[in-house]
């Protein structure tokens, strides 16, 4: 499955969620727009420098900044992070809102555009 | 709950009065002015009312009112929420919990049902008009409507208050009505709201929280004196200083107006200006005297001036007829005394004498010769001829005699025909522009003329100063009543300001006593209003100080009191507070949550008094700056509210349900959700966290239509938001069984990232001990370490080949272990 194809499905619970998402939609949604951005990731570690593949995510967001623009870097940690807080039961906090998970679903979709420009990977 | 306060205003104000060491008249005036405006001013006139009325009428109106629940909030098109949505809510006592991000709408159900009941949102009203314009969702198929339904006491289908707006309609536009269940419909404003929505308004924003306090000091000090009735006080001290205010102003006019009236007596030549300026002139105006100089015409002490021209104006002359008329005989005598003059008198006398003797000797001796001269013979012939010029004779002596004493009588009229010369005529009358010398001399004259030795003389020259009289007479008469008009003119206005003045005196006079019971009735009201405001107050304040004392929590903020001070433009609430035990400590150092905390502690019990119809109470977002902390308390005291209120609090995060999870207290908690353009659902009610996402995740596990790639990341991280969950609680209730603080306990459960480290938290005591989990998560569930290593891999993208529903169903015992101590 593409990254693309989790976006879509990400972007359908949104806009149209399944009678089983009705309660749920929001996490779902975040679940999926963070593994869109994390296979479009492994794609681009595996044309760019393979040795990242194996590192955490925390890791391999810094490095990001060193490969591409500092813009680019930052709206990847900006979304990443704020997509696993979204997806993770947190004291207190509630779902996100439909504008939050827009916003990570957009900033996703731009940075899988990029990614995708510097490098011609197979999924 | 503040218990009913079962005495009025007004009678608190008459128990009051009755111990009151008052003046007689103030007090009657406070009396009066408890019964209204007419009597007040009847007082105020000096007719004290009639003895109060019962106060039967009060009584029933105080008796507690028809309850009012929600039972559902039905909205569309209006703010955040587009297609319809509905809120459903129970119509009795209980506690609802409505949660939703920020966005979601579920403010905008709480603004409907505000608008709705009382077609205003205190949260707009003030603002800009983009705020009045926005109202509108551009989302909505439909056209705008707000649709309350109400559960009613006594009325088992409740009632309806419906909102419709057509496509072009401004907010206020729309058209409303109320609707009792198979009843026709009415209008709003029947449901007699309006004084209730004002004094136990149930409906709190956020902002309102903010404001209550952080506004003008007047404000909360107004809201809090409705709500207790204290508006009564208000009125009737408004009554009587404004009457105060009129009396200084009545007991102040005359001594402004007095200069003037100086002025006016000063410039006035008149005997009554003297009297009337020696009448002001003591230290208390002799009112009797300038009311008699006001109305009298004239003075008698006037005399050098006003009583001769008076006379002179009375005067009158006898017509020229009537002297003519003497004249006439006076000349006609003196004619017949001339004719009969010819023959002279005594010889006609000593004639008629000698002819009287012979014809007697003739009557005693008929026919003899005449005895004088010896001739011829005194015959019968001659007798006759004798007898008739006897008789002639003695004729004209008669003639004569009556022709003098018709002289004599008419020189004596004509003497008296004029009247003497009056005194009038010797004043000195020349400042009032009567020169008398003339007619004076006129009169001397005629005087004279009157007198003259000359009969004949007399009735040449009377005529012509009779006439010379009377011209001079005239100019001096009319000079005379012209000067007499002209004093009448000079007083008459004078005469009407003394009047006016002596009324205005009169009126200040009793201005001036009214004045002074008025000062001290004020004086009184003011010291005794203190005295009742905060013995009305004194219910609500223990409530308020009671709801803050559970709020507070771990705050060093302590609220002693609360007292209605101050007057006018300086009364305030002031609020006792002390901080770590210091007292006098203002409110400016405490904390935003602090405040709002504080705020709410004053809200709630306006808002529960039992005089209020409403059985709802709608709270919006009071959570906000509050730390979680004072959540808690915050959870329990609404806990306690919904024993006898509903309680509807919108939330925009999961605190306040938490709070009410942990403290095991009971409620009903909705979710609000808000997707794409506008389409606003609410979730049932979400009981335990853990088991809402195993359910969520059992369902889409089953879901045969979606894709399996989008299934498994869903599913997996589902099952880890409930294991998480448990930990959370796990983790909750052993910190508080062992009493360590709250505040702790939420840092330690945030610093936490990760499920494994949270597990590590909750089994072990220690995040960081990850990599001994092993051996408890399988103590804890057999199948525990798997569903955690499949949850995180599945949610992670990866978790190819597990089976979901599986991975659901042994999920479900892990969870439920947790929960266990």
């Amino acid at each position: 499955m593409t990254p693309q194809l989790f976006l879509d499905a990400a972007a359908r619970l949104m806009t149209a969620p399944t009678p089983s998402t009705r309660r749920c939609w929001q996490r779902g949604s975040a679940c999926l727009t963070r593994i869109a951005l994390e296979h479009g990731l492994r794609g681009f570690w595996q044309r760019q420098a393979p040795s990242v593949l194996g590192c955490r995510m925390r890791q391999q967001l810094i490095v990001l900044s060193s490969l591409l623009d500092a813009e680019t870097a930052r709206t990847a940690r900006a979304a990443w992070y704020g997509l696993s807080r979204a997806m993770h039961h947190h004291t207190y906090e509630l779902a996100p809102t439909i504008a939050e998970l827009d916003n990570w679903h957009r900033d996703v979709t731009r940075l899988l555009d990029r990614l995708d420009n510097r490098t011609e990977v197979q999924p | 709950m503040p218990t009913p306060e079962p005495e009025t205003v007004d009678q608190l104000l008459a128990d009051h009065l009755d111990r009151a060491d008052l003046p007689e008249n103030a007090a009657t005036l406070v009396l009066a002015a408890l019964l209204g405006e007419d009597e007040f001013q009847q007082a105020l006139g000096g007719n004290p009312p009639t003895p109060p009325p019962t106060t039967s009428d009060e009584a029933s109106k105080a008796a507690e009112p028809i309850g009012t629940y929600l039972t559902s909030i039905e909205v569309t098109g209006f703010r955040g929420i587009g297609p319809t949505a509905t809120l459903n809510l129970k119509p009795e006592p209980g506690l609802t919990i409505v949660t939703g991000r920020n966005g979601s709408g579920k403010s905008s159900f709480a603004e409907a049902a505000e608008y709705a009941l009382t077609g205003d949102n205190k949260r707009w009203s003030g603002r800009s008009s983009i705020w009045q314009d926005g109202w509108r969702n551009l989302h909505a198929g439909q056209n705008p409507s707000i649709r309350v339904r109400l559960g009613v006491d006594g009325h088992r289908n409740g009632a309806t208050v419906e909102h419709h707006w057509q496509p072009e309609d401004g907010l206020a536009d729309g058209t409303a009505f109320f609707q009792l269940a198979g009843e026709p419909r009415q209008s709003v404003a029947a449901l007699g709201w309006s004084a209730p929505l004002e004094l136990y308004r149930p409906f709190l924003s956020y902002a309102e929280l903010g404001g209550l306090l952080s506004g003008r000091p007047s404000e909360m000090y107004d809201s809090l004196h409705r709500i207790l009735g204290l508006g009564r006080i208000v009125e009737v001290e408004t009554m009587l200083k404004t009457a105060r205010r009129e009396m200084d102003q009545l007991r102040k006019l005359p001594a402004e107006t007095l200069p003037a009236l100086r002025t006016a007596l000063a410039g006035l030549d008149d005997e009554r200006a003297r009297q009337a300026e020696a009448a002001l002139a003591g230290r208390v105006a002799d009112l009797d005297q300038l009311t008699a100089l006001a109305t009298v015409d004239s003075v008698d002490d006037d005399r050098e001036t006003i009583v001769p021209l008076r006379q002179l104006d009375l005067l009158e002359l006898p017509s020229a007829d009537e002297v003519n008329g003497l004249v006439d005989r006076l000349r006609t005598a003196l004619t017949r005394i001339e004719a009969l003059a010819a023959t002279p008198a005594e010889t006609s006398r000593a004639v008629a004498g000698l002819l009287r003797d012979a014809l007697r000797h003739h009557h005693e001796h008929p026919d003899q010769p005449c005895p004088v001269c010896g001739g011829r013979t005194l015959d019968r012939a001659w007798a006759d001829r004798a007898q008739r010029e006897l008789d002639r004779l003695t004729r004209e002596a008669e003639e004569l005699e009556a022709a003098h004493r018709t002289v004599a009588e008419s020189r004596r009229a004509l003497r008296e025909l004029v009247p003497p010369q009056p005194a009038a005529l010797a004043a000195d009358l020349t400042a009032d522009g009567v020169t008398t010398g003339d007619v004076r001399l006129a009169w001397q004259q005629w005087t004279e003329l009157a007198a003259a030795d000359d009969p004949v003389k007399v009735a040449e020259t009377a005529p012509a100063g009779y006439l010379a009289l009377r011209a001079a007479l005239e100019p001096v008469q009319a000079a005379a009543r012209e000067a007499l008009r002209r004093r009448r003119q000079a007083w008459q206005p004078v005469a009407d300001q003394l009047r006016a003045w002596v009324e205005s005196e009169q009126a200040g006079r009793q201005a001036a006593r009214m004045y002074a019971a008025l000062r001290k009735a004020v004086t009184w009201l003011q010291q005794v209003a203190d005295e009742i405001r905060n013995q009305k107050l004194a219910p609500v304040a223990a409530e308020a100080t009671g709801i803050w004392n559970t709020l507070r929590q771990e705050s060093n903020v302590d609220l002693g009191g609360i007292r209605l001070a101050g007057a006018g433009p300086s009364r305030r609430v002031d609020l006792r507070v002390s901080v770590d035990g210091v007292p006098g400590a203002a409110l400016g150092v405490m904390s935003q949550g602090e405040l709002h905390s504080l705020a709410l502690a004053l809200f709630l019990p306006r808002a529960t008094m039992p005089e209020s119809p409403f059985r709802f109470l709608v709270i919006d977002d009071p959570v906000q700056s509050m730390d979680p902390v004072k959540v808690y308390g915050l959870a329990q005291v609404l806990a306690r509210v919904a024993e006898h209120r509903q309680v509807i609090v919108f939330t925009h995060d999961d605190r306040l349900p938490a709070a009410v999870r942990h403290l095991d207290l009971h409620a009903r908690v909705l979710t609000v959700s808000r997707l794409a353009r506008s389409q606003v659902t609410v979730g049932g009610e979400g009981g335990n966290p853990a088991l809402r996402y195993l359910a969520d995740a059992k369902t889409i596990a089953c879901d045969e239509e979606m894709a399996a790639e989008v299934k498994v990341p869903v599913v997996g991280n589902l099952v880890r938001d409930a294991i998480e969950y448990a930990c959370h609680e796990r983790v909750r209730a052993r910190d508080f069984r062992v009493g360590r603080p709250i505040a702790k306990t939420e840092a330690a459960l945030d610093a936490v990232q990760g499920l494994r480290a949270i597990l590590a938290l909750a089994l072990l005591g220690d995040p960081k001990r990850v990599g001994e989990l092993g051996e408890p998560l399988r103590r804890l569930h057999p199948a525990a370490p798997h569903v955690v290593r499949d949850a995180n891999s599945c949610a992670h993208g990866g978790g190819t080949g597990v089976d979901l529903v599986r991975l659901v169903d042994q999920a479900g015992p892990v969870v439920e272990r947790l929960a266990l101590p």
